[in-house]
């Protein structure tokens, strides 16, 4: 991984941070940059959409233009490229995300009704068929993996199964009478399993229990998307709310704010694990993605997708 | 709109070697002198929408459709990509290179491409994609924009496939 200069960025969010009318109390976070993989002059990474850390410090991508997997080293290494463009086992048409578990790979594709499985040499191993084209995927505390499932525009439900493919259960996370599309949706779960979801056209962040029961839900930005077409009858929005939500070890919940924040990739609002609003810092450039290794580092894209930084993040 | 700079990367096609800077695909070739006076066509498209594969329909097609040898030799990409005119960044012309790279990988993209960072023939690919066909003299002599009609990519086939006599 291409060490950089540390590079210590204190974001203030000024006593009246203002995300998109509402005030917000001052948190003071520090970025200090670790690493980055990629970059303009690279050829490493050229979209990157899903980015997952193995417990040994490797670092996984899903990457949209050149349709592969990619495995880096912890120190930035590129350990194999996996995967090729079409339909077939091992290949993908739009590959947007993965998961590391254990000694598997999960990998979706944003046209595929399906888990693709890969070992952590990111061989292929099997395909998992799913009800609808798969928004994220998270391992629960058991050993079972949650998904959101897209099964229709409106209806996106949470799929749980076995790591071997077995389905456990599911429930509707959105209603189907709904007249508004969700969105993609992220997911985050805490040690009790119970999961955090936020949606892309909705200005919503919710916790629900292990089977789907509602704990909270909050409204982040000052207002909803807004509408601006519809497609099949369907109302579309004009802006996204949640880009990505992601959780650190310490249950805080990092929710990365789309078009309608402030600053569209780039406002980070920080919750409690009750829901409560601790704050918000702003990142040094768009990334449409937050996540967080089992160290609490913290990973976000730059340069449109082409860049990953890594950061240690403090609280002042 | 000036067109100097599709005149240009057209022209150079037929010169030996070629200076421009580009971007992936298959590796520049010097000139070649079948090539020398026969119509050569330049594909607008937008570097931003690379990602987005309903966009990209028409451009596989061409990819898939045009043979091998007329795309590598009488065909060049001009990569448009966003910028705030106000605030140039070179950093947006090296981003635009590299998801052409990442394209031409996973997609077997068969031509050149120069990223205009002139923007001079942004407007051609605001809605996907534009093929400009040249005579030897630089001049227009065809326009499509896509998605393309029956028959448009024959016709393109054809137009590229007429050598002038040396």
């Amino acid at each position: 991984m291409k060490h950089r200069l540390v590079f210590a960025l204190f974001v203030l969010s000024a006593a009246a941070v203002f995300a998109a009318g509402k005030d917000l109390p001052a948190v003071r976070v520090g970025l200090e940059e670790l690493a980055a993989i990629g970059g303009p002059e690279s050829d490493a990474l050229f979209l990157w959409t899903g980015i997952s850390v193995d417990r040994d410090g490797n670092v996984y991508f899903s990457d949209a233009l050149d349709c592969s997997l990619k495995k880096f080293g912890p120190d930035g290494a590129l350990l194999k490229r996996a995967g090729r463009k079409g339909r077939g086992p091992g290949e993908f048409d739009k590959p947007v995300g993965l998961a590391v578990v254990g000694e598997r790979v999960y990998a979706w594709d944003l046209y595929d009704r399906s888990v693709q499985v890969f070992d952590r040499d990111l061989d292929y191993r099997l395909t998992l068929p799913m009800p609808g084209s798969v928004d994220a995927l998270a391992v629960l505390p058991g050993g079972e993996i949650a998904a959101c499932v897209r099964a229709s525009l409106v209806l996106t439900k949470v799929v749980v199964f076995r790591p071997d493919g077995t389905p456990v259960r599911e429930f509707d996370l959105t209603d189907p009478k709904d007249e508004m599309a969700p969105g993609s949706i992220s997911l985050a779960v805490d040690p009790s399993g119970a999961a955090y979801y936020g949606y892309l056209f909705r200005n919503l962040v919710e916790k629900r229990s292990l089977d789907g029961e509602r704990i909270w839900s909050r409204e982040i930005l000052g207002a909803g998307p807004g509408v601006s077409g519809n497609v099949q009858g369907i109302p579309l929005p004009a802006e996204t709310c949640i880009l990505s939500l992601a959780r650190d070890g310490r249950g805080r919940l990092f929710v990365l704010g789309g078009s309608a924040a402030g600053r569209p990739g780039r406002d980070v609002f920080v919750l409690g694990p009750e829901g409560a609003v601790l704050g918000s810092f702003v990142l040094p450039e768009p990334s449409h993605s937050v996540y967080f290794d089992h160290r609490d580092f913290l990973y976000v894209s730059a340069d449109g997708g082409v860049t990953m930084k890594k950061y240690r993040v403090t609280f002042k | 709109m000036t067109l100097l700079p599709a005149i240009f990367l057209a022209a150079s096609l037929t010169a030996a070697p070629v200076p421009l800077r580009t971007a992936g695909g298959p590796a520049a070739r010097s000139g070649e002198a079948e090539s020398a006076g026969a119509c050569f066509a330049v594909v607008c498209l937008d570097a931003d929408l690379l990602a987005c594969s309903p966009c990209g329909a028409s451009l596989l097609e061409f990819n898939r459709t045009v043979p091998p040898d007329i795309l590598e030799e009488r065909v060049v990409g001009v990569l448009s990509f966003r910028e705030d005119a106000a605030v140039p960044d070179p950093r947006k012309a090296r981003l635009a290179r590299t998801r052409w790279t990442g394209y031409c990988r996973a997609n077997g993209i068969r031509f050149r491409a120069a990223v205009d960072e002139t923007h001079a023939l942004d407007p051609l690919s605001e809605r996907g994609m534009t093929i400009l066909l040249f005579d030897a003299g630089a001049g227009i002599l065809k326009r499509w924009t896509a998605p393309f009609g029956p028959g448009v990519l024959e016709d393109i086939i054809r137009s590229l496939s007429v050598k002038k006599q040396l």
